[in-house]
């Protein structure tokens, strides 16, 4: 195994998963913004939104990964004239089977929120969207920031499934290594190069999330 | 003239009634005092004065002018003369104290907010605290904050909704103490909810008291603290603390609002030559003057009660008869 056979899989997993959360997150967080403030108490409580749209983000989450992006195979045929085969063919299935997710992760953070901030930027007279962008955003930051490292590691995950769509990524590589040295292949250090640099990128993400997250959060800052 | 009018004001949640009927009139450099146990509609009045609660029936006037009704709930507009403190203080966590207050003019997209928002953190005496963020002060620190926040607005009327529920009593103290002095100084009224008595008693000028969703008793404070008509009145001023030590002796009871400076019981003694026990004794002083009360227990011959009497009429002073 030389550098670049090792280097492209990685890039193609790091690309698909990048731009992947990206999109997520482009959909996500609207979403889970809805998903916050329709809530019952929320700031703009309304069952006639929140209902339908939980209902849809789960049963986004709940059908197979597998199975939804074999559902996608036309739209990412429409889309880049051809289904399986590349990377980028990822970048939709991955992003229908995780949106649903973000929005989740999204709400989550923003529920957090002490409902008497809120309360104080109502009785002000702050809109809607000031309430969202100058406290919901604000004060729930630190936990949003952890929220995108556990969604990026699990839309790392997904991309396990590149390898059924012959899309790349590190893992089809480690398979096929295995279907050419199927008697003995974990003798060989590919397999356990290629999972040391998972962990290396799972640990990236997390380690720096956190970093980041504990830099912006005010809360426990000691004098 | 009346800064807040409140006019028959009911609510209601599904079939339970949380506001019956309740009007009341508060007038400009006021403090005054909304005084109920837990439950007994406090919060919920304090919600619909500042619009975020609606109303069933019933209108609310301010200078004069009506701002609210079942239709209309009160406008941002008036939610800006009217401002409010609470007693989770409710600070930005993310926001330093300056944040904290700048967050109020951002949210009406005022000019020169850095000025206002330190001139504000002046007058509450946290000019020093700046760049802290919430996590790094007291408790009496972040009230302090929330109300710099509430002044910057330059509101009429300041809501204080159990607002030092959560402090200790000499913080306490400390931010009833500057809420006196916002009231003097800016003419600033005041609307005080509060289930604490000591509170109320130490700087309202008037008081309402709330049970089972009405207004049992209002007017001035000496006249409804010296003078309790209903039953919920009594038993919270005076404490259950005095009722269970209440035998067949006559008790007396003393309010202190600040207007005496002599030592009243040691004065009882030397002048009348009459021992008095002091049965529940609540003061504190604020500005060098005594707030609260005294119940004392009476001699039992009838000679001495009526020297005793005359004496405290002759001096002005305001007492009552405690009964059980």
């Amino acid at each position: 195994m030389n550098f670049e056979t090792l280097l492209i899989p990685t890039l193609e997993t790091i690309l698909m998963t990048i731009i992947s959360t990206l999109l997520a997150y482009i959909v996500g967080v609207p979403l889970g913004v809805i998903l916050s403030i329709t809530s019952k108490n929320g700031l703009k409580e309304n069952k006639w939104i929140n209902l339908p749209l939980g209902l849809f983000v789960n049963i986004m989450r709940s059908v197979p990964c597998l199975l939804l992006m074999i559902i996608l195979l036309p739209l990412t045929r429409s889309i880049f004239l051809k289904g399986t085969g590349a990377w980028y063919t990822m970048i939709i299935p991955l992003f229908f089977a995780s949106f649903g997710f973000v929005a989740r992760i999204v709400e989550e953070s923003l529920n957090e929120v002490d409902s008497g901030v809120i309360e104080m930027a109502r009785s002000m007279g702050a809109s809607t969207t000031q309430i969202i962008y100058k406290v919901l955003f604000k004060e729930a930051k630190p936990s949003l920031i952890t929220g995108l490292a556990v969604s990026t590691i699990s839309i790392l995950g997904y991309t396990a499934f590149a390898y059924d769509f012959g899309a790349g990524g590190l893992i089809a590589s480690a398979y096929s290594f295995y279907t050419n040295y199927t008697g003995n292949y974990l003798s060989y250090p590919n397999v356990w190069i290629i999972l040391l640099v998972i962990i290396l990128i799972v640990q990236l993400i997390q380690e720096i999330a956190i970093l980041i997250s504990k830099k912006v959060d005010k809360r426990r800052k000691a004098k | 003239m009346s800064e807040l009018e409140i006019k028959h004001l009911s609510k209601s949640f599904k079939d339970h009634k949380v506001l019956d009927d309740i009007s009341l009139s508060v007038n400009k450099g006021d403090i005054y005092g909304i005084l109920g146990l837990s439950g007994a509609g406090k919060s919920t009045l304090v919600r619909c004065i500042n619009g975020l609660e609606n109303f069933d029936n019933g209108e609310i006037y301010f200078k004069n002018q009506l701002i609210a009704n079942k239709t209309l709930p009160v406008n941002n507009v008036y939610r800006r003369k009217i401002t409010m403190i609470f007693q989770s203080f409710n600070l930005l966590e993310q926001r330093d104290v300056l944040g904290n207050v700048l967050f109020a003019l951002e949210i009406i997209k005022a000019k020169d907010k850095e000025k206002k928002a330190l001139e504000a953190l002046n007058k509450v005496g946290l000019i020093d605290k700046i760049h802290n963020y919430p996590s790094e002060l007291s408790g009496g620190q972040k009230q302090r904050v929330a109300i710099a926040r509430a002044l910057v607005l330059e509101p009429d009327i300041l809501l204080s909704d159990e607002a030092t529920s959560s402090l200790d009593p000499d913080t306490t103290s400390s931010i009833l103490e500057l809420l006196k002095k916002l009231n003097e100084e800016y003419g600033l009224t005041i609307i005080m909810i509060s289930h604490q008595i000591n509170v109320i008693e130490s700087i309202c000028n008037k008081v309402a008291i709330l049970d089972n969703s009405k207004i049992v008793e209002e007017g001035e404070m000496s006249d409804v603290f010296l003078n309790p008509k209903t039953k919920i009145a009594k038993d919270l001023i005076y404490s259950d603390h005095v009722k269970t030590m209440l035998d067949d002796k006559k008790m007396i009871r003393f309010l202190f609002n600040g207007n005496l400076d002599e030592p009243l019981i040691a004065n009882i003694v030397e002048d009348c030559n009459i021992l008095v026990s002091i049965v529940y004794a609540d003061t504190k002083v604020i500005d060098g003057k005594v707030y609260g009360q005294v119940v004392i227990k009476l001699p039992s011959s009838k000679k001495e009660v009526d020297v005793l009497e005359k004496y405290l009429k002759l001096h002005k002073i305001n007492f009552e008869e405690v009964n059980k």
